[in-house]
């Protein structure tokens, strides 16, 4: 299967600005997630792919081929629409049924495949039952099945766990890795919850602002975020304002941290230094480190299976996350490796 | 699905409180549909009212081949004008539904104007509208379209159209919710399964819709079939509906017996036809 290429689209609704200018290749056969705030794009970018929206301008290839040339009902993808969208007037086979019913294939045939569909995602047995008489979790499977009855060369879903409480939530998300693993369909996820994305994707694409922001894998995005909307959408992030020193330092709250920085940087320019709070150390007394901050601590969090502390540094709190013996009030040091900082560009 | 606060009431004024609506049903439906019951096994007297009797002659007549066939004039007209009332209503309320919600408000609010509109004024308007002094045909004479002006009503045609006109608000307003449900990814899913636009309708929206356009169409049957003005000013003689009659019956005739027969039987005949439907679209799904 080819790779999935976007080449420069762009999509207005009336005034609003849905995506713009947005270029991407996809790799062939992996998962990859849309990850973004809601309204950034990332449903119009997938609904465009499922053409069910029409760009206003760009391509879409599919190897070779011109997807956005192609009607909708042409395409051969597989999509799991959040709502589900099963046929509530079909029973469960016939529902997952229904694209070889439009293409003719004989009943016996059709029926087959539906049950085989149904031992895919293990509801066998299920294909008399009325739509109505499903739980949530077997609709967002039967909904699944229906999608991938056609096999199809892309594998669409919007969304598709945000309907399911939040234990069902985390077991389809290593179902739906495992199963994608097992087909081989290069299969694409919406979704908001950067969690979410970070079990299952190969690939993320961050996107927000109506462009992509960062596409890579998920540690990468995690660890080298590209820039601040990146840095502060995945997960907690701290960021201290800082001045480039010289080619290889910054001077951030009243101490000098040696760092590598990317080239474009000129001496004097304004930064963010970024720095997880798990990455961060706290020690009740100096330690012979390099690269420490004194503060203060002002509140603690305890989220259970961590603490979370918050530490006043020249004016500035910071978070911490790890086990402490520390109390509010407590005059501490933090100290990072310079490796898990990342200068952001202000 | 049984909830169990949803249990019998713990104290008596819930029933209470339903004896008022039962007592005005009572009062003003079920009384009045007893006295013409009555009446219609009456005896008329000639030149005179009639006297109270139990004989089948009210009956008897109301089954002779005019008034059988009056009856049926009035269902093939109801049914035509339900009709032609639907396959106007449901593309329209299927696309208004589509609509941004701000831009729906307007459409809704016009109907329901029109749905207060009387009887009477609409049957004027368009006997007006149609006729040969005043009517449309003089403006088509104007435009060329016609070289001298004509008289449209009464006619089989003008009756519908004013039939139609009066029933489309309902028919919309009926459509309306469950078209407005509808969930638009419905479609989209028939799209990406293969379903071009056509036959996504016809094998995804219409079974959706199915129960609701059936209800709409008896709604609008049965409004049709009381209707007794319209086909009385824009119909001719031979499209009279039952109501026409009644009327003259009770009216103009002063044979009450014979018009409470009549009303019963067309009661009967609508009662009869709704049930049937109904029975068919549920047997169905």
């Amino acid at each position: 299967m080819p790779n999935l290429i976007i080449q420069a689209i762009s999509k207005r609704f009336g005034q609003t600005v849905a995506l713009e200018d947005v270029s991407l290749t996809l790799p062939e056969a992996k998962l990859i997630c849309f990850l973004g705030p809601s309204g950034c794009g990332k449903t119009t970018l997938l609904r465009l792919i499922a053409g069910l929206e029409q760009a206003s301008s760009g391509k879409i290839f599919l190897g070779e081929t011109e997807l956005s040339a192609i009607a909708a009902h042409k395409r051969n993808i597989g999509m799991v629409f959040q709502s589900f969208a099963l046929f509530p007037h079909l029973n469960v086979a016939n529902n997952i049924a229904y694209g070889l019913k439009i293409r003719g294939v004989d009943k016996l045939t059709r029926l087959k495949r539906a049950e085989e569909l149904l031992e895919l995602v293990q509801l066998s047995g299920l294909g008399k039952r009325h739509i109505s008489q499903l739980s949530g979790g077997q609709r967002q499977r039967i909904a699944m099945a229906r999608a991938l009855a056609l096999e199809p060369d892309l594998f669409l879903l919007d969304e598709p766990l945000s309907a399911l409480d939040a234990k069902l939530r985390e077991a389809m998300q290593v179902e739906l890795k495992l199963l994608q693993q097992r087909l081989g369909i290069t299969t694409i996820v919406v979704t908001h919850d950067q969690q979410e994305a970070m079990t299952m994707a190969d690939v993320i694409v961050v996107m927000g602002e109506n462009r992509v922001q960062q596409i890579g894998a998920p540690l990468e995005i995690y660890h080298k975020p590209k820039n601040r909307f990146v840095a502060d959408f995945i997960g907690s992030n701290n960021f201290i304002p800082a001045l480039v020193k010289d080619t290889q330092s910054v001077s951030a709250l009243g101490s000098i941290f040696e760092i590598a920085l990317p080239k474009s940087l000129k001496v004097g320019a304004q930064v963010a230094l970024s720095i997880r709070p798990e990455k961060l150390q706290l020690y009740s007394s100096e330690p012979p480190k390099s690269s420490k901050l004194a503060g203060t601590i002002k509140f603690i969090r305890d989220l259970g299976s961590t603490v979370e502390t918050f530490v006043e540094v020249a004016g500035h709190e910071l978070s911490v996350k790890g086990i402490q013996h520390l109390a509010t009030g407590d005059k501490v040091w933090l100290s990072f490796d310079p490796a898990d900082a990342v200068i952001l560009e202000v | 699905m049984n909830h169990p606060s949803y249990g019998k009431p713990k104290n008596r004024w819930p029933y209470f409180l339903l004896t008022y609506p039962a007592i005005m049903i009572l009062l003003l439906f079920f009384v009045p549909l007893c006295i013409m019951f009555a009446l219609s096994f009456f005896k008329r007297i000639q030149s005179a009212f009639f006297e109270p009797a139990f004989v089948f002659e009210n009956y008897v007549r109301a089954f002779s081949t005019f008034f059988l066939q009056r009856i049926g004039v009035s269902l093939w007209v109801a049914a035509v004008a339900a009709f032609i009332c639907l396959l106007i209503a449901f593309p329209f309320t299927f696309f208004l539904s589509r609509l941004r919600r701000s831009r729906q408000v307007p459409y809704l609010v016009l109907l329901i104007s029109i749905l207060s509109l009387s009887e009477v004024i609409i049957a004027f308007s368009w006997s007006l509208l149609l006729s040969k002094t005043s009517g449309i045909s003089n403006l088509l004479v104007a435009l060329k379209l016609l070289d001298a002006p004509v008289s449209w009503a009464p006619g089989f045609v003008a009756m519908l159209s004013a039939l139609v006109y009066i029933s489309l608000p309902l028919a919309i307003i009926v459509l309306y919710p469950s078209l407005s449900r509808l969930d638009v990814s419905l479609t989209e899913a028939a799209t990406t399964l293969g379903a071009s636009p056509i036959v996504s309708f016809f094998n995804v929206v219409l079974p959706n819709v199915r129960q609701a356009l059936l209800t709409t169409f008896i709604l609008v049957f049965i409004f049709v079939l009381g209707s007794y003005l319209i086909p009385q000013v824009l119909g001719r003689p031979e499209h009279w509906t039952l109501p026409v009659h009644i009327t003259d019956q009770a009216l103009l005739k002063s044979n009450m017996p014979l018009a409470a027969a009549l009303a019963m039987l067309l009661l009967i005949a609508s009662a009869g036809l709704s049930l049937l439907t109904l029975r068919l679209g549920r047997s169905q799904l």
